[in-house]
């Protein structure tokens, strides 16, 4: 028993160490964007900017396991307020939400065809085909 | 207009209402005005917290569309907020000024008016992007503020009238009603009967039961004051009645007089006195007082002394010039300003029984002569007189009878009186008017002959007239005819210059008895005056000498043993002979103020001596040796008198 809550404390300590680690927005890796700042990097999730700053249009991505951590980190708002945000502007059509992928590893392979694509990750899996263009501190 | 000023003027109730209306009204619409500036300052602070609310309300969805620059959702907050009727008008513009969107027409309100918030970006705070302006409606808020401030106007309108109407109601309820019942009380009211106003009721305590209590004070006051006025005005009428009564019936005359001298008031007693007609009325037809009682102003009668001394005077007049005159004594007050009070008495009868006392005084009863208080006086007059005049001489002559005493006791005090009586006649007969004779007691007469002069002129005097005649020989008393030789008649008296041609001429003086009755120059036995009576015996023979009328007869033998010689004899109608030898012998002639005198005897030897009868003093001053000072002489004339005797 006593073993057991030793392994789960462990297995909650083993899942919080990488949630602390810092989120990286990245594009493809030799698409022309070398860095973005941070309003850049609102304004392009946020759905004001259609474009990257190289000309291309923007095409952002949300990881759902990603999504609360980044949006917390970059414009420090939950989850609800976001949806809200994206709610309100569905009828008037002034604006889209970015599209959704479910885990980190489809961003990547989306990323990594796409020179549009905008996506984010954990920093530490950042792998040579991507380029970070900002990283988000949590 | 005027009307109204009226009823303002003549109404309590009206004029204060007015005044307080007046006021309140003033202070209704100072508080007006505030209560308007504070309201529309709340109106406007509600509409713009209102605003403000509206514009928190849609911020966050004008942030949103600030971000994406969405001008469909831009317009979208834009009609929500027009649909609200504060707002006029909508504008969404970018900080450098495109507009993203305006609704509701151009801005009308002036910029400081207009609510303008910035946008900021929903994702960064300190961001601003774009710029919210909203247009208040001006007309909106206006129509709220003027809505509100009717309502407060009207408010304190209502308020202003219905204080206006209380004030009235009070100010007629508790102020003029009981002043006008108040007043119609006392209007009504009898206050010399002493009758009280009564105090309105449920005022007797306060202010207008005070003024009750005053008036009641006032009205017994009055009456008292009117019951001590009729109590006066009694007093005083019958005191007037009584002085009325008095002025008509007294005796005395009274009478006023005005600052002109007129005769304003008489009564009947003065008009009686003189001799004014009763119906007179004096005050239309006045009289001078002068002219009434002092006509040619003898007596110096005048109000004006009276009126400038201030003081009173007194007067004695005589009235009428017909003898007897009748004599008014007045006296004049100063009476007020202007008057004079007098009152007049007749004092004829006082006057005459003074005068007739005072003759009665200064008379020998017995001869009708003066006696000696008028001898003392008349002695003081020619004193005064002589110290005015010191150059007159006069003269003092004492006579009296030898051996007086003997008729007394021969014929009885009768027949002495009835001597004297005759005596004195005859010596009145012989003086001047100026002259003065009197009998100071018994048989002695004095005589004052005034204004004699010198002494050379009494010298002369004497020549021309004889006060005493005596033969030098009188060693025979008999009286015979006045033919015969050895005459004992004596001239008795002094006998006035002008009459001196009747008398002794100077040579015949003193010799012989008939040179007394002869005509001067005449040697002849007086027939001419001295007449026989025809009817009477033969023995009884009249002289007249001068005014001097002496009957003389024959002396029987039995009269001259009865009376010792003194008397010759009684004749039938009773008249007395007098034997000239008793009279005016060795009597002193004085000069009274040429100062001495001189001893009786030496003086009637001097005068036989010079056959005068008469010594100057200045011959003859051994009066002083026998004690009489001439200052004594002067200064008490009975002192010389008595000397002289």
């Amino acid at each position: 028993m006593i073993r057991v809550r030793a392994c789960l404390l462990l297995a909650l300590l083993t899942l919080t160490l990488p949630a602390m680690a810092d989120i990286a927005i990245v594009v493809k890796a030799g698409s022309g964007v070398g860095q973005l700042t941070r309003s850049d990097a609102v304004n392009i999730f946020m759905g004001r900017y259609r474009k990257l700053p190289n000309g291309n249009p923007a095409l952002p991505l949300d990881v759902v396991s990603l999504k609360a951590r980044f949006y917390r980190a970059l414009v420090n708002k939950n989850l609800a307020e976001i949806n809200a945000y994206w709610a309100r502007l569905v009828f008037s059509g002034e604006a889209s939400p970015p599209q959704q992928v479910a885990t980190a590893t489809e961003m990547r392979q989306l990323v990594a065809h796409n020179p549009s694509a905008v996506g984010y990750l954990d920093s530490r899996e950042v792998g040579d085909d991507l380029h970070v263009v900002l990283i988000l501190n949590e | 207009m005027s009307r109204l000023l009226t009823l303002l003027h003549t109404r309590l109730a009206l004029r204060t209402t007015a005044i307080i209306l007046l006021i309140v009204g003033l202070l209704g619409v100072a508080f007006l005005l505030l209560a308007v500036h504070f309201r529309a300052q709340s109106v406007h602070q509600e509409q713009q917290a209102r605003l403000e609310g509206l514009l928190t309300t849609v911020e966050r969805t004008a942030q949103i569309a600030c971000f994406l620059n969405g001008e469909e959702l831009a317009r979208e907050l834009a009609d929500g907020l027009l649909s609200n009727d504060i707002v006029h008008a909508v504008r969404i513009e970018s900080l450098d000024g495109k507009l993203l969107v305006g609704r509701g027409g151009p801005i009308e309100s002036p910029s400081d008016a207009l609510f303008t918030r910035e946008i900021s970006s929903p994702f960064e705070p300190g961001t601003s992007l774009c710029r919210l302006i909203i247009d208040p409606d001006q007309h909106y808020i206006d129509g709220l503020v003027g809505q509100a401030s009717r309502f407060v106007g009207g408010a304190l309108l209502l308020q202003l009238l219905g204080i206006g109407f209380c004030v009235v109601l009070v100010v007629v309820r508790y102020v003029t009603r009981p002043i006008t019942g108040l007043s119609q009380r006392l209007r009504a009211l009898e206050a010399e009967t002493g009758q009280k106003l009564q105090a309105p009721r449920g005022n007797r305590d306060d202010e207008i039961g005070q003024l009750v209590n005053s008036v009641n004070a006032m009205i017994d006051n009055l009456v008292q004051s009117l019951d001590a006025e009729r109590c006066l005005r009694l007093e005083r009428e019958v005191e007037e009645r009584r002085y009325r009564a008095i002025f008509d019936n007294v005796e005395t005359g009274i009478f006023e007089v005005d600052d002109d001298g007129a005769i304003r008031v008489a009564n009947p007693a003065f008009r009686r006195l003189f001799k004014l007609p009763a119906k007179r009325d004096l005050n239309r037809h006045p009289i001078d007082f002068a002219t009434l009682v002092d006509p040619e102003g003898t007596f110096g009668a005048s109000p004006a002394t009276v009126a400038a001394g201030g003081r009173g005077q007194q007067w004695e007049v005589a009235l009428g010039d017909e003898e007897p005159r009748r004599w008014v004594n007045l006296v004049l007050n100063p009476l007020e300003a202007g008057r004079l009070q007098g009152v007049a008495h007749d004092v004829t009868a006082r006057k005459r029984a003074a005068d007739a006392a005072e003759q009665l005084a200064v008379t020998d009863p017995l001869t009708g002569l003066g006696n000696r208080r008028g001898f003392d006086r008349r002695l003081a007059v020619m004193g005064r007189h002589h110290r005015l005049y010191p150059d007159r001489c006069h003269a003092l002559v004492l006579l009296d009878f030898d051996h007086f005493k003997q008729i007394n006791d021969t014929h009885g005090h009768h027949a002495g009186d009835r001597v004297l009586r005759h005596v004195g006649g005859e010596l009145a007969v012989l003086l001047r008017q100026r002259d003065y004779v009197a009998r100071l007691g018994g048989d002695e007469f004095v005589l004052l002959l005034e204004g004699w002069g010198g002494a050379r002129r009494s010298r002369r005097c004497w020549s021309a007239s004889s006060l005493a005649c005596r033969p030098r020989s009188s060693s025979s008393r008999g009286w015979r005819s006045p033919s015969g030789s050895a005459s004992e008649w004596r001239c008795l008296g002094w006998i006035p210059r002008s009459r001196s041609r009747r008398c002794c001429s100077p040579t015949a003086r003193c010799t012989r008895p008939s040179a007394l009755g002869a005509i001067p120059g005449a040697s002849t036995p007086p027939k001419a005056t001295a007449e026989r009576r025809s009817a009477g015996p033969a023995h009884l023979e009249t002289l007249r000498l001068g005014g001097l009328e002496v009957v003389r007869r024959a002396a029987t033998t039995q009269d001259r043993a009865r009376s010792g010689g003194l008397i010759d004899a009684i004749d039938q109608q009773g008249r007395i002979d007098v034997h000239a030898d008793h009279l005016a012998e060795h009597q002193p002639v004085v000069d009274l103020f040429a100062g001495g005198g001189a001893q009786p005897q030496c003086l009637a030897q001097t005068a036989l001596e010079h056959h005068l009868g008469f010594a100057h003093m200045g011959h003859c001053d051994d009066l002083r040796s026998i004690g009489v000072s001439p200052a004594r002489l002067n200064s008490s004339t009975s002192g010389a008198t008595d000397a002289a005797l």
